[in-house]
């Protein structure tokens, strides 16, 4: 009986059984990834991602307001930031296997055969997952939200920006996973986009990249100036404010003419 | 397409331009995958018949049915099904076209019956309980009407396959390796129903296989494709005179000797069984009185022997040898 023999069988069993389980365990490593991010709450020396899952308005609030030492900082923040970063990695991961599955199994070649337009097929993925994650994940967490956080006016602001960052990713993965029509690497390259973008905007400064897919920070920056997110971000000017939601605007529309005009022209194998 | 088909496919859709007599016209096709040539100049058309589109792994016929569906894109040339462009109408054209793939992707936790009931739905159909028992009655399978799709043989999977692509009553249906789960008796309940499509309702097939002898049953006229092109097209005695084939049945009393010897002509192109005792040689016209006497040395091991044309099997192979 040899090792590999047992392995390559096994392999076969779990291909067979569970689809896709190499990209899912790769998400769920990177999730975790992310979500380990939150240490930079305590060691300030991060890549500052947790700014793009719009993770730091609650989890500052916490590290700093609530909790006393520096362990429980760190496992509170932690617990926070997952809350608030888990519906937007899992927004990427969801779409990606919804959507490259559908270009891997065969599934679009079957139901584009049928009398449906390309738009209708990929519009139909993109809201099922977008009202997945609206219904199974945000709603709960405003409700949540709602019953405990002192601000209403800076809650509300924060959760559109997180709706804003789930279109955002759900519209970018969506055209990774027509590109490369695989799970894996539209979850990997849209992480990629995301942290470049992180990484541009920290060393040329310009604020409103940071913002692209949350510019609902800014915009508490702006109009909570004394609030409790106040004291962590700078006042912005006016002009970081149009200039974050603009760009964002510009870059959701962006892939989605994209997104478009890609599912429109692409050979369906 | 006869005369009394154009004017019942005028009644059915007014918009078809009868002009033009053919409900799928390919012209000087050609696709590329990155380097690879997949369809080269390939040029045919289709009339209200049952089509054989036939080729090694390999040959592009799956290309050219993904082409026709608007699923791909051509990069030259043209292909129109009832007079619109495949790529440009290709919603118009699923409208009015079945599709059974080769592999084809099922709800598996929808039951048959609401299966069919939303596929009708997606051709702007509503179908009853009635009308869905009918079809699986047609296909055999009417016993798992109220069975998830998940739980259906390969067989019943095939079947519900052709349910699925005929539900919207298409004029034309294109078919990819049909019968390929199927026992025998399936094959022929199924190749019989296409049949009875294409007497009774007027429906057209394009049907890919490797099974060519099944094909011979129901198809008018056959294309051969290999590596991308057509090589030849028409009625198998067209195609076999064309490549100057000619054939004998040879019926005899114990086979395998007799197909030992007859193995051993140097003329005989091919020797294709199609009974316990009888089978069918094919050879180069010209060595027709050659093949004849080299027969007559064995002439009391057969009963009876006649010249018939060349089967679809044999003219492939001819055809794919001489590339």
């Amino acid at each position: 009986m040899k090792l590999s023999r047992i392995i390559k069988f096994i392999d076969k069993e779990i291909t067979q059984y569970f689809h896709f389980p190499i990209p899912e365990i790769i998400s769920i490593l990177i999730i975790t990834i992310f979500s380990l991010n939150t240490f930079s709450l305590l060691s300030h020396n991060s890549l500052n991602l947790e700014h793009m899952t719009g993770g730091r308005l609650f989890s500052i609030y916490a590290s700093s307001k609530v909790i006393d030492t520096n362990i429980n900082r760190f496992l509170h923040s932690l617990g926070l930031c997952n809350i608030n970063s888990f519906p937007v990695l899992l927004a990427v991961v969801l779409t990606a296997l919804t959507i490259g599955e559908a270009f891997e199994k065969g599934r679009a070649v079957t139901m584009l055969s049928y009398p449906i337009s390309r738009i209708e097929f990929i519009l139909n993925k993109i809201l099922t997952i977008l009202i997945v994650l609206m219904v199974c994940l945000i709603m709960p967490i405003v409700l949540v939200m709602l019953s405990v956080f002192p601000i209403r006016g800076v809650l509300i602001i924060g959760l559109l920006g997180w709706c804003w960052s789930l279109v955002m990713f759900v519209i970018l993965t969506s055209l990774m996973a027509i590109t490369f029509r695989r799970s894996l690497p539209a979850i990997l390259t849209t992480l990629f986009i995301s942290f470049f973008i992180e990484l541009l905007s920290t060393n040329l400064g310009t604020m409103h990249l940071m913002y692209i897919f949350n510019p609902s920070e800014v915009l508490i920056g702006y109009f909570y100036p004394a609030s409790l997110s106040g004291l962590f971000i700078n006042m912005p000017d006016i002009k970081d404010v149009l200039l974050s939601i603009g760009t964002g605007f510009l870059v959701l529309i962006g892939c989605t003419i994209l997104l478009v005009w890609r599912i429109k022209n692409m050979d369906v194998k | 397409m006869s005369y009394i088909g154009c004017n019942i496919l005028k009644l059915k859709y007014p918009f078809f331009n009868v002009s033009s007599k053919m409900l799928v016209e390919v012209d000087k096709l050609v696709k590329r995958y990155g380097r690879t040539l997949a369809v080269k100049e390939v040029t045919f058309s289709i009339g209200n018949e049952v089509i054989g589109l036939i080729g090694p792994n390999g040959a592009g016929k799956t290309t050219i049915l993904k082409i026709l569906l608007g699923l791909i894109k051509a990069d030259e040339g043209r292909a129109t099904i009832f007079g619109r462009d495949c790529w440009e109408d290709s919603l118009y054209i699923r409208q009015r076209v079945g599709v059974l793939h080769e592999k084809i992707y099922f709800f598996d936790q929808l039951t048959v019956e609401r299966y069919l009931k939303f596929i009708a739905s997606l051709y702007d159909m509503e179908i009853n309980e009635l009308e869905v028992f009918r079809i699986l009655c047609e296909l055999g399978i009417s016993n798992v009407r109220d069975r998830k799709i998940g739980t259906l043989s390969a067989g019943e999977l095939q079947r519900l396959g052709l349910a699925q692509a005929i539900i919207g009553r298409p004029q034309l249906v294109l078919l990819d390796e049909p019968t390929s789960n199927l026992d025998p008796i399936g094959r022929r309940d199924f190749l019989n129903k296409i049949e009875t499509l294409h007497n009774d309702d007027n429906t057209a097939f394009l049907i890919c296989s490797h099974v060519l002898h099944e094909l011979e049953q129901i198809c008018d006229r056959f294309i051969i494709m290999h590596q991308g092109r057509v090589l030849a097209q028409g009625v198998p005695s067209e195609i076999s005179e064309e490549y100057g084939l000619a054939g004998y049945e040879v019926v005899c009393k114990e086979l395998e000797g007799v197909k030992r010897k007859i193995s051993r002509i140097s003329q005989i192109k091919d020797v294709i069984v199609l009974s316990r005792n009888s089978l069918v040689i094919t050879f180069d016209r010209k060595a027709k009185l050659e093949v004849k006497n080299s027969i007559e040395e064995i002439k009391d091991e057969i009963i009876e022997i006649r010249e018939v044309s060349p089967p679809v099997e044999a003219v492939f192979k001819e055809v794919i040898s001489r590339g």
